[in-house]
C-alpha cells in the first residue's frame, strides 16, 4: 500500500497561501468526488483547518497511486491555482512519515498551541466525511488509530492539561473554582471590544445565559450582546449592575479605573456580600486592585492570568517528550501492522493456490492408484503436504524478514509475478 | 461473623486511603483512585461488620441485660461517628472522583478511631434508661456527624477562597468544589444539627429527670451542650434573618467554630464518662464502676478472640 500527505501547514506556509487552499466543508466533499474520479484506485481525506490543510491518499497497488505531483496538481487545480504557485509551499511525507505525521497532528503535537484539543475533532470530522463519500479505503484503518493514539497521549500525558489563552484560563482555572454553574447567575461585560468577546465565548460554552453588555457607546454594546444573546445597558446603570451581577469581564480603553474602592463599597454594601467573581482585561486596569481584599470580592487581573498561561505553557513542553515517546512507539507498531496485513494477504492467496494444486494433483494420482489402502493414501496425502510446505517455506520465510523492515513491495511483487498469484 | 476484626483493620484501611489522597497532590497515578476507593471501602465494610458483631453479641448475648444495643459506650459512639463520616466520604469519592474530600473527611474519621481507642476500656452506658438514654445518645450522634460535615465543607471553603484569592490554580495538584457548591452543603448544615442537638438535649433532660430525678446542671457537658445548642441556635436564627451573615466566609467560619466547641464538648464528655452507669466522682444509684475486663461486652469479645480456631 502507499501511503501519502501532502498538504501544507503553520509550519511551512504563510495564511495567505493556506487561505487560497482551504476546504469548507461542502468543497471537501465535492474535492473527495473529483479526487474518486481522478484516481480510481486511490481514496482520500481532506484535513482542512486553519492552521493546516491536508489531502492524504491511500492506494493498495503502489504503481495505481497518484504520485506527489499529481496529488499537488489535483489540489492547485481544484483551487484554480498553478500548481507552481503552490509547489513549494507543500510539504510531503510517505509511508511511516505519513503515519507518524496524522498521528501528531491529531495528537496536536503539531498544532501551533501544542497539545489543543480542538483539532482531534477536526480529524475526526475529516474522517468521517471521507466514510460519507465511501473514499475512505485503507485510510480508516489508519485514521481510527489516529484517533486512538490522540486518546492515549491525552490520557497518559498531562499535554493538553491547562488552558493557554488568558481569557479561558479565567474562565477554567478560577470562574468554574467560584461557581458551580454559570447558567443561572448573571454576567455583566464592561466593554465591547476584542477581549471581551473572546472572553464571551468561553463563558457562553460554560453555560453563561444571563448575559448584560454596558459601554460608554451604546450601539457597540447592542451589537456585542445581539451577538451573544444578551442584554445592552447604558453606561449610567453601571452601578445597578454591578449589584445585580455574579460574574463581571471587563475590558475598557479607559484610561482611569473605572470602579474605586470607595464605589465598590457602597455596590458592596448593596450586594448583601454575595460573592462577585471580577475578571479585569483591561490595561490599564478598570477596577482598582485593593477591590480584591474585599471579602467576598476574587479579582484577577491580565498579570494573575498571564503567570499561569506561562506555567501551563512550560508544564506542555516537559511533557512533550512523553508524548514522542509514545507517538514514536504508536507508529512502529502500526506501520509493523499495515506490513504484516499487506504480505499477509498476499502470503494467504500464494498458500491457497499452492494448496489448490497439491489438492489436484493428489486426487488425479490417487484416481491411478485404486488399489492402494487407505493407510497408504493417506501417507501419500502426507507426503504432498510435507513437500509443498518445503517449497513454500524459503520464499515465505524470506517475505516475513523483509516485512519487518517495511512493505516488501518488489519482493511481493516477485513472488506475484513468478507463481502469477491474483487478487 | 468475622470475628477476628479489630479497630486496626479499618483504622489502618482509613489510612491508606488517607495516605493516598495526600500523594494526588504530588504526582499522577490512573490506579491510585481505584486503590484508594477500595481500602476505604474494605474499612467500611470491616467497620460494619464490627459493628454488627458487637451489636448482635449486645442483643442477644448474656450482655443483653446489661447494656443497651447500639451505642453502648463512649468507644461505640465515636466508631459509630467514624463510621459514617468514612462512608460519607466514600459515597463523595464514587460522586466525584477528582475531588480530595478525604484529606477533610478521613482524617476526621480517623480522629474519632482514635478518640474511640483512647477510651476503650471506659465504662459503659446504662442498661436501666435505654429510651431516652438512646435518643440522647442518637440525637447528639447525628448532630456531630452533621457539624463534621459542615465543618469538612466549611474547611474547604476556606482553603478554596484563600487560594481563589492568592491567585492559586485550582486544577492542578489540590481539587476541591466550587464554593458555590461548598456553601450550598454548609448552609442546611445549620438547620439540621440545631435541631438534633435541640433534641439531643431535651432527651437528654428528660433521662436525668427520669434516672436522677433533677437536671445535673452541675455537669459540664450539660452547660456546654447547652452552649453549643445555643450557639448553634443564634448561628441559624442570624443567618435567617441578616442574610449577609450566611454569604461567603463568614459562614464558613461559624461552621470551623461550630466544630471546636463540638470537640470541646465531646472531649469534656469522654474524659467526665458522661452517660456512664457511674461517672466519675458521683455517687449515683447503680452498682459500680464497671471497667473493660468486667465489661460483659468486651469480655465476651475477649472470649471470642482467646477460642483457638
Amino acid at each position: 500500500m502507499k501511503l501519502q500527505v501532502v498538504g501544507c501547514s503553520h509550519h511551512t506556509s504563510s495564511v495567505a497561501v493556506r487561505e487560497r487552499l482551504a476546504f469548507d466543508k461542502v468543497q471537501a466533499r465535492d474535492a473527495l468526488k473529483a479526487f474518486s474520479d481522478r484516481f480510481p484506485a486511490a481514496s482520500g481525506v481532506i484535513l482542512s483547518t486553519c492552521n493546516r490543510v491536508e489531502l492524504y491518499s491511500a492506494c493498495e497497488t503502489v504503481d495505481k497511486a497518484p504520485t506527489h505531483q499529481e496529488l499537488v496538481d489535483f489540489l492547485a487545480g481544484f483551487h484554480g491555482l498553478k500548481p507552481l504557485e503552490i509547489f513549494s509551499e507543500l510539504f510531503e511525507r510517505t509511508g511511516e512519515d505519513a503515519v507518524r505525521h496524522l498521528f501528531a497532528v491529531a495528537a496536536g503535537l503539531d498544532s501551533m498551541v501544542i497539545g489543543e484539543a480542538q483539532i482531534l475533532a477536526q480529524v475526526k470530522q475529516a474522517h468521517h466525511l471521507a466514510r460519507e463519500v465511501d473514499q475512505i479505503g485503507p485510510l480508516d484503518l489508519v485514521f481510527q488509530n489516529a484517533l486512538r493514539v490522540a486518546k492515549r497521549i491525552a490520557t497518559e500525558t498531562a499535554i493538553q492539561q491547562g488552558r493557554l489563552s488568558i481569557p479561558s484560563v479565567a474562565v477554567s482555572e478560577f470562574a468554574r473554582s467560584v461557581f458551580e454553574s454559570f447558567a443561572d447567575k448573571v454576567t455583566l461585560v464592561i466593554g465591547a471590544g476584542e477581549m471581551a468577546e473572546e472572553t464571551l465565548i468561553y463563558l457562553q460554552q460554560e453555560g453563561v445565559q444571563d448575559l448584560r453588555v454596558v459601554n460608554r457607546n451604546l450601539e457597540r454594546a447592542e451589537d456585542l450582546a445581539k451577538r451573544f444573546n444578551g442584554l445592552a445597558c447604558p453606561w449610567e446603570r453601571l452601578d445597578e449592575l454591578l449589584v445585580e451581577c455574579d460574574l463581571v469581564v471587563t475590558a475598557t480603553g479607559a484610561a482611569q479605573p473605572i470602579v474605586t474602592v470607595d464605589r465598590f463599597r457602597r455596590i458592596e454594601a448593596e450586594r448583601r456580600e454575595r460573592p462577585i467573581f471580577v475578571l479585569d482585561l483591561a490595561v490599564p486596569r478598570d477596577f482598582e486592585p485593593r477591590i480584591g481584599q474585599l471579602q467576598n470580592v476574587y479579582l484577577y487581573s491580565i498579570d494573575d492570568l498571564k503567570q499561569v498561561c506561562e506555567e501551563n505553557r512550560r508544564q506542555r513542553e516537559k511533557e512533550w517528550p512523553k508524548a514522542e515517546r509514545i507517538l514514536e512507539e504508536e507508529t512502529r507498531k502500526f506501520v509493523h501492522e499495515l506490513h504484516r496485513r499487506e504480505t499477509g494477504s498476499t502470503i494467504q492467496r500464494f498458500k491457497s493456490q499452492a494448496a489448490e494444486t497439491k489438492q489436484r494433483e493428489l486426487e488425479r494420482l490417487l484416481a491411478k492408484l485404486e488399489r492402494l489402502d487407505d493407510d497408504a493414501k493417506a501417507e501419500i496425502g502426507k507426503a504432498f503436504d510435507r513437500l509443498v510446505n518445503k517449497i513454500l517455506h524459503p520464499p515465505l520465510q524470506s517475505l516475513k524478514e523483509e516485512a519487518e523492515s517495511g512493505t516488501p513491495h518488489t519482493l511481493l511483487a516477485a513472488l506475484r509475478r513468478l507463481f502469477q498469484i491474483k487478487d | 461473623m468475622l470475628t477476628g476484626i479489630s479497630i486496626v483493620c479499618f483504622f489502618t484501611s482509613y489510612a491508606v486511603s488517607l495516605l493516598l489522597e495526600i500523594s494526588r497532590l504530588f504526582f499522577r497515578a490512573p490506579v491510585r483512585y481505584v486503590v484508594s476507593l477500595g481500602f476505604a471501602g474494605i474499612g467500611v465494610l470491616l467497620q460494619g461488620v464490627y459493628f454488627a458483631n458487637r451489636f448482635l453479641i449486645r442483643a442477644g448475648g448474656e450482655a443483653a441485660d446489661v447494656v443497651p444495643p447500639g451505642l453502648g459506650s463512649w468507644y461505640d459512639w465515636c466508631l459509630a461517628a467514624a463510621w459514617f463520616v468514612a462512608a460519607a466520604y466514600l459515597v463523595l469519592a464514587i460522586r466525584d472522583p477528582q475531588k480530595n474530600f478525604g484529606l477533610f473527611l478521613l482524617p476526621i474519621a480517623l480522629l474519632l478511631l482514635a478518640i474511640g481507642w483512647a477510651v476503650r476500656s471506659g465504662t459503659s452506658f446504662s442498661a436501666q434508661t435505654v429510651s431516652w438514654g438512646t435518643i440522647h445518645g442518637l440525637m447528639l450522634l447525628a448532630g456531630t456527624v452533621v457539624v463534621v460535615f459542615g465543618f469538612a465543607a466549611g474547611a474547604m471553603y476556606l482553603v478554596q477562597s484563600y487560594r481563589l484569592k492568592q491567585g492559586i490554580r485550582t486544577q492542578r495538584g489540590l481539587r476541591l468544589p466550587s464554593l458555590e457548591r461548598l456553601h450550598r452543603a454548609i448552609e442546611p448544615t445549620f438547620f439540621i444539627s440545631t435541631a438534633l442537638f435541640g433534641l439531643g438535649l431535651l432527651s437528654g433532660m428528660a433521662h436525668s429527670l427520669a434516672k436522677y430525678g433533677a437536671i445535673r446542671w452541675g455537669d459540664p457537658v450539660v452547660w456546654t451542650s447547652s452552649a453549643l445548642f445555643l450557639w448553634l441556635f443564634a448561628a441559624s436564627a442570624i443567618g435567617l434573618l441578616y442574610r449577609p451573615a450566611r454569604e461567603g466566609r463568614k459562614v464558613a467560619y461559624v461552621v470551623v467554630a461550630s466544630f471546636l466547641f463540638l470537640f470541646l464538648e465531646v472531649t469534656l464528655a469522654v474524659l467526665s464518662g458522661h452517660g456512664s452507669e457511674q461517672p466519675a466522682g458521683e455517687d449515683l444509684r447503680s452498682n459500680g464502676p464497671r471497667t473493660a475486663a468486667s465489661d460483659p461486652v468486651e469480655a465476651t469479645f475477649d472470649a471470642i478472640a482467646e477460642k483457638p480456631r
